[in-house]
């Protein structure tokens, strides 16, 4: 093209409207035309983006801002203004009225003053009594809805109760904000008390709760709930010590919908105090609200502090899933009894809680006299039964007395229930009453006996069917306890709760995946005994460790497993050989396997050549740790006498060359500056301090080295550590020319540690005491990149085999794993429980990784595999996965490639060929595995096939064999079918490769369907989808004649929208991911397809459910959500047993694989995690032998 | 979890949270700069500048609490302004009751509409940020990168299609796809 485009061209390019054979036309053009260029860059000005930051022009603000920021303005911690404001009263002021009139009211002082108004006290009169008056700002009273709130307050009056402020009048005068005259209170708020002494005694918390409890029930009864139960809201009487609970502001008439005061949706309360529902449908709440947030005030009592805390979020998140500590953990002074209450108050399941606020006072009441309470932590038989008995129809129970009693007793185990128990004693009740009837009348039939009977046996089942609910719904708190435990780091309860459902069957892909993170402490590698050091052999295949032993130091000598590793099984291995070796300390070591040999290093006794075969000692060496063997296990260097490095020959055993030697100023350790890095390196644990004396009575210069490295190609050496490297340099020998060159940063100031070559001999990494992480071209001695590594020093640095990963592990006993390129954190491991001193990568080995800690444990596990899950990285978001049908590998879309098939067994990931794929593609596997059918694009049929581990696409149009064009058609994937809409109807035809298979099933006409949102069952009998006028479909092939039968199902609320749709493996269920305008809308919908009634709706995500897929037992849902976590749902119960948090972006999708062992999840942040579940010992038996990509075509 | 959502919202948002420390803290020192420099401007001395800015920093958030967003009665930067004119008007009018009438002119309505420009830019810097955090999450780094070479370190197509390896058109195009997500979640992000 010689002419320049026109302008509309251009416009059309940047928008993506140019017509396909113009584009490389004009993009060949502006390659070199400046002109174009410049009208593009006119074309695309980046206009009101404003992109340049002005803020940078702005020089840094002045110092006591960086002040201010670090102070939280208290005034904002409890919502009042600033008390720079105040109010002029009309009337004048007067000795006796100090600060004005009111009609008939003298102001006397300000008392406080919150964000709608102020409270004075002031003198009534002509009643001569002192009350409070609380005014409303006058710049509320534009605001409808709190001048609402306000004479709501007000209309309070009729309520006159002891332990309720009361209120006298509400005055709305003119010329004059309105305001409430109220009972004067002297004395404080309990948020005052509270913040003064810190916390309660347990009596003393006991007292108020009751009588604040007594207060509720009497605003209960009048049908009013207060909804913003706080201590700042509770006033303590000085005189008469009594609790009274002020500001009903907030209150709202149960009884009167017109005036809920919140909107739907707008939330009002205080969070640390809300009840879970009043998160989740505040207009609805009612008395059992109040009771949750007085269970938070007094665990805050008796504590001091809050049970659910942090960022608005956090708090709200804690609330609806998290269970409080329980407060005796925080105190033991806390009695049972009150513990007991307050859980009972913080149930999150409105059923578990108390049913009202008198049934706490009564038993806060029953606590203080000393009597039993009724309310029971985890119930019992007896305390079922007495739970009965004490109940108002106790009295209707002695007809069959005996009998249910017993009857009760036998079933009812397990947990403290409420709604369970009331519904079956309603039925025992009118059981009961038939009974009765009977036995009074004297002409009972033998029919009506045996009715009756029936009536009790069907009771029976029912309480049956009950308790087995119970039960589950206390497996489903414990796994998310047990999950707790793990992020707490506390393995031993992590255990404890998965030991107790071992055998259970309760138990689904939670529990699997628990024991797997439970794991992660048991991956330990070598003996039981401390470890004081460890070497690979050059090949990996051998790991020599110095163990300590009752007996005495010994050499263990450990095969690796030669297996690659796994998803699910790390590394572990086998005792080799065992040699005793006669020396005091062992500092370091160096295993020259292919001679069977063994060097170790001792501060009292030199170093030792030992044949690990035969336990003998081959030779010793004067030197001192560290060591450091040559590649090619020909040399071995250690430290002189004299603290330089010598080197020798492992069969001449003589020296090689002149020793390396720092500058004079280095060695010896004289400086003060010196000794005082070096009693820090000292600390340094696994390390014995090299005494004064040298072995053999010579006197020692200790140049505080602690580690040496040949290069692997064998040209140079490097040393770090102690006294040379005060600088904070690497000694680097060239070793052909003995010359020294010395890796220096200026920024750095501390101690080198640890220091660890390429594998191609270009690159050093080195950590210190700096916390950083340093890589450095070892040729030209320019630094590549350094950052904060850790938190505390670091000790220990590898690469692994491939040149491609760092890890790096110290104080703070992490091991992180970095990207050696870009410096990049790909992942950590936090299963150390001691001070990590040596991270290694096995030698040829790609991923796995061993650290060993101060307290001697080894332990492996692979750098790919986060501790939480495994994560495969990409270049653009994932949006779609699908597993194979042997479940050996998984397809991946998106990804910057289109599509990405990865082994689930391998850790050697990631590398097949991959047809790229347009945008939004999505596909699934034919159920020989031998295809994989992808979701038309550019090319309305893909269709896959794998030969030799690779990848091919083949457009080959076998559709057109059944008369289906190729092109102009949709298609969606699900459950092994392809759907596709050819005429305006919709076929489902089974995935099959071979043209032959297609079988076409007609589902009727084509409506508006929404992308994406459309599934099919496992049997290819039921299809749903989501249109637009917010319904889901759900039609089912026809039987005989009848070509299929629709249902249609509604969402429950007009503001939900449909992102996903899954059906169980039955096709029982179908479960929708929804999304919508307000927080209630974020839920799981799960039907029932045979009745189509709503049976669950699941709720727990904080934003959009974008994913749903049912485990391959039916038992458990997956859902993925735009608040970046996947939650497990047991679906009988109707509750998450277990939220994954990681990903760092939107949830795309889920998916398990087919023995329902993995869950893989794809995101926006560019990752798939795969989160695997221990493989218990039953299903390894019948497990299918797992084939790579490579045996696919066998 | 909480945590990292929270950083996908705007710090005013999160500034209503009253136990978000740290939004208190990046709001003192990123808006603090603002109303410290337009307090100099409009003539006050250094102590009263610090005491101005300190007392609307507080007064502001304050302000954002007893006032409810609503999003059916306008756009949170419209509810923004009412915000800030409001405790405006209540800190300096609280200043003149304690008898300190030099800060009258901070009354006025130029320094009003002064005051509101200079928030008003920080605002958008910050949803402009916060949108750039979203963008980026969302393109593949070729992209990214041809609109951050051109459209934010201002280097030629030609020369950021170099550096990037690619013709000189997909950078254009790039930067102009990313500049309209960038439009088009500001947009979101401002009404929300």
């Amino acid at each position: 093209m010689i002419h320049c485009p026109n302008e509309n061209d251009l416009v059309g390019l940047l928008t993506d409207r140019l017509p396909g054979d113009q584009r490389p036309l004009v993009e060949g053009h502006i390659e070199t035309c400046t002109a174009c260029q410049r009208q593009l860059d006119a074309l695309t000005q980046s206009g009101d983006l404003k992109l340049a930051d002005s803020d940078t022009a702005v020089e840094r603000g002045p110092k006591f801002l960086a002040k201010i920021g670090e102070e939280y303005p208290e005034t904002l911690l409890n919502g009042s203004a600033v008390a720079t404001d105040t109010l002029r009263f009309p009337g004048p002021t007067s000795d006796a009225a100090p600060l004005g009139q009111l009609g008939d009211f003298d102001i006397l002082e300000q008392l406080g003053s919150g964000s709608f108004g102020w409270v004075y006290r002031a003198r009534e009169r002509s009643l001569n009594r002192i009350v409070a008056l609380k005014v409303l700002k006058p710049e509320m009273t534009a605001r409808p809805d709190v001048l609402l709130r306000f004479e709501r307050e007000a209309r309070k009056a009729s309520l006159a109760h002891d332990h309720i402020v009361s209120v006298y009048r509400f005055e709305k005068p003119a010329g004059f904000p309105p305001y409430i005259v109220m009972e004067f209170v002297d004395g404080e708020t309990l948020d005052a008390k509270l913040k003064r002494e810190g916390q309660l005694a347990p009596e003393e918390a006991a007292s108020i709760a009751r009588q604040v409890a007594l207060g509720l029930a009497a605003a209960h009864e009048h049908g009013m709930v207060h909804r913003d139960i706080k201590p700042a809201n509770i006033l303590l009487d000085k005189k008469t010590g009594r609790a009274k609970i002020s500001d009903f502001g907030l209150a709202r008439d149960v009884a009167d919908e017109s005036m809920a005061v919140t909107q739907a949706g707008e939330l009002a309360g205080t969070a640390p105090y809300m009840s879970p529902e009043h998160f989740l449908a505040p207009e609805k709440v009612d008395g059992r609200s109040d009771v949750f947030s007085l269970g938070v005030v007094l665990y805050q009592l008796l504590t001091g502090q809050l049970p659910f805390r942090g960022t608005f979020l956090q708090i709200r998140s804690s609330i609806l899933d998290d269970e409080p500590t329980p407060p005796q953990s925080l105190s033991d002074a806390i009695p049972v009894d009150l513990e007991t209450i307050v859980l009972a108050c913080l149930q999150k399941d409105l059923h578990a809680r108390y049913a009202s606020a008198q049934a706490v006072a009564e038993d806060l009441r029953r606590y203080l006299a000393g009597e039993p309470i009724l309310s029971r932590p985890t119930g019992s038989v007896e305390r079922a039964v007495k739970w009965i008995q004490r109940k108002p129809a106790q009295a209707a129970l002695v007809g069959v007395g005996t009998i249910a009693i017993l009857m009760l007793a036998s079933l009812i185990a397990g947990v403290w229930f409420t709604a369970e128990l009331a519904e079956a004693k309603g039925k025992l009740e009118s059981a009961n009453t038939t009974l009765s009837v009977a036995k009074n009348d004297l002409q009972l039939t033998n029919a009506s006996l045996v009715s009756a009977k029936t009536d009790l046996q069907d009771m029976n089942g029912k309480l049956v069917s009950e308790k087995a609910q119970v039960q589950r719904l206390k497996f489903v708190a414990d796994m998310n306890l047990a999950h707790q435990a793990f992020q707490n780091d506390n393995f031993e309860l992590l255990h404890q709760y998965l030991e107790a459902y071992k055998h259970s069957d309760l138990r689904g892909f939670e529990w699997r995946y628990l024991r797997w993170l439970a794991d992660v402490d048991g991956r330990r590698l070598g003996p039981a005994d401390r470890v004081q050091a460890l070497a690979f052999a050059a090949t990996g295949e051998y790991l020599a460790l110095a163990v300590d032993t009752k007996a005495g130091k010994e050499v263990q000598i450990w095969t690796t497993n030669p297996q690659p590793s796994s998803v699910t099984n790390p590394t572990r291995g086998q005792l080799a050989f065992t040699v005793r070796v006669d020396v005091r300390e062992i500092s370091d070591l160096v295993l020259i396997h292919g001679k069977g040999q063994v060097a170790v290093a001792s501060a009292d006794d030199g170093i030792s050549l030992w044949d690990f075969r035969n336990g003998q000692r081959l030779h010793v060496f004067d030197g001192y740790a560290p060591l450091a063997l040559s590649h090619d296990a020909q040399q071995l260097a250690f430290m002189r006498m004299d603290g330089s490095i010598g080197r020798h020959d492992l069969v001449s055993r003589k020296e090689i060359g002149l020793p390396l030697m720092f500058d004079a100023g280095g060695v010896g350790g004289g400086s003060d500056k010196g000794k005082g890095k070096g009693s820090k390196l000292n600390e340094k644990p696994g390390r014995s301090k090299t005494g004064e004396r040298g072995p053999r009575g010579g006197k020692f210069q200790d140049t505080g080295l602690t580690q040496l490295a040949f290069s692997p190609d064998g040209a140079r050496l490097a040393a770090v550590g102690g006294h040379y490297a005060i600088s904070g340099a690497i000694a680097v020998w060239d070793l052909k020319t003995g010359a020294r060159a010395s890796l220096e940063d200026a920024e750095q100031k501390d101690v080198v540690a640890g220091v660890a070559w390429s594998p191609d001999s270009q690159s050093l990494a080195a950590v210190g005491y700096d916390h950083m992480l340093r890589v450095w071209n070892a040729k030209t001695g320019m630094l590549r990149f350094r950052h904060v590594a850790h938190k505390l020093e670091v000790l220990s640095v590898s690469f692994d085999a491939a040149g491609e990963l760092i890890a790096t592990g110290g104080w703070d006993k992490n091991v992180k794993v970095w990207d050696a390129r870009t410096g990049e954190e790909v992942g950590s491991f936090r299963g150390c429980r001691g001070i990590v001193t040596h991270v290694r990568f096995v030698p040829g080995r790609r991923d796995d990784l061993v650290c060993l800690d101060d307290l001697g444990v080894v332990r492996s596990w692979n750098a790919r595999t986060e501790q939480t899950a495994r994560v495969f990285r990409f270049d653009a978001p994932i949006h779609a996965l699908a597993f194979g049908p042997s479940g050996a590998q998984l397809a991946i879309f998106g990804g910057g490639s289109g599509l990405r098939i990865v082994p689930t067994s391998n850790a050697d990931s990631i590398s097949h060929g991959t047809p790229a794929l347009a945008p939004g593609s999505r596909g699934i596997f034919s159920a020989d595995e031998a295809a994989l059918f992808t979701s038309p694009v550019d090319h309305p049929y893909d269709l896959s096939t794998f030969a030799k581990g690779k990848a091919t696409t083949t457009h080959q149009p076998w559709n057109v064999l059944k008369g289906i064009p190729v092109r102009g058609n949709r298609y969606w994937m699900a459950s092994e079918r392809i759907v596709l809409e050819k005429d305006q109807q919709f076929w489902v035809t089974p995935a099959h490769p071979s043209p032959e298979s297609v079988t076409l099933t007609s589902f009727g006409p084509v409506p508006r369907v929404l992308p994406d949102r459309l599934t099919v069952d496992a049997s290819g009998e039921r299809l749903a989808f989501a249109t637009f006028d917010r319904t889901i479909v759900v039609r089912r092939r026809g039987k005989g004649g009848q070509q299929f039968a629709e249902a249609t199902l509604r969402l429950p609320r007009e503001t939900q929208t449909v992102n996903a749709l899954s059906f169980s493996p039955d096709g029982n269920l179908l479960a929708a991911g929804i999304g919508g305008a307000t927080p209630q809308d974020y839920l799981v919908l799960l039907w029932d397809t045979r009745t189509r009634e709503l049976r669950h709706q699941l709720t727990s995500h904080l934003c959009y459910v974008s994913c749903v897929a049912f485990s391959p037992d039916g038992k458990r849902l997956a859902s993925g959500s735009e608040d970046w976590t996947v939650k497990i749902w047991d679906i009988d119960a109707g509750r998450a047993t277990l939220t994954l948090g990681g990903h760092r972006g939107r949830i795309r999708d889920v998916a398990f694989s087919p023995d329902g062992n993995l869950l893989a999840t794809a995101s926006e942040d560019r990752t798939v995690r795969i989160w695997p579940g221990i493989v218990e010992a039953a299903q390894r038996r019948n497990e299918r032998p797992i084939f790579g990509l490579g045996s696919m075509n066998r | 979890m909480s945590d990292d959502l929270r950083t996908s919202a705007t710090l005013l948002r999160r500034l209503r949270d009253p136990a978000d420390r740290d939004a208190w803290a990046a709001f003192a020192e990123n808006y603090g700069k603002r109303i410290y420099s337009w307090c100099l401007r409009w003539n006050l001395q250094e102590a009263d500048a610090e005491d101005v800015t300190q007392g609307l920093l507080v007064q502001i958030p304050t302000k954002m609490r007893s006032f409810a967003y609503d999003p059916k009665v306008g756009s949170f930067r419209g509810w923004l302004k009412t915000v800030v004119r409001h405790a405006l008007t209540d800190f300096v009018r609280a200043l003149g009751r304690r008898g300190k009438t030099s800060y009258a002119a901070l009354e006025s309505v130029e320094a009003e509409t002064d005051l509101m420009k200079e928030l008003d830019e920080r605002f958008e810097r910050e949803v402009l940020e916060e949108a750039m955090a979203r963008v980026e999450l969302r393109v593949n780094k070729v992209t990214w990168d041809a609109f951050r070479l051109t459209a934010i370190e201002q280097i030629s197509g030609k020369d950021a299609a170099a550096q990037l390896n690619i013709p000189v058109a997909h950078v254009y195009v790039y930067k102009q796809r990313v500049q309209d997500m960038l439009k088009e979640e500001i947009r979101k992000l401002e009404g929300e």
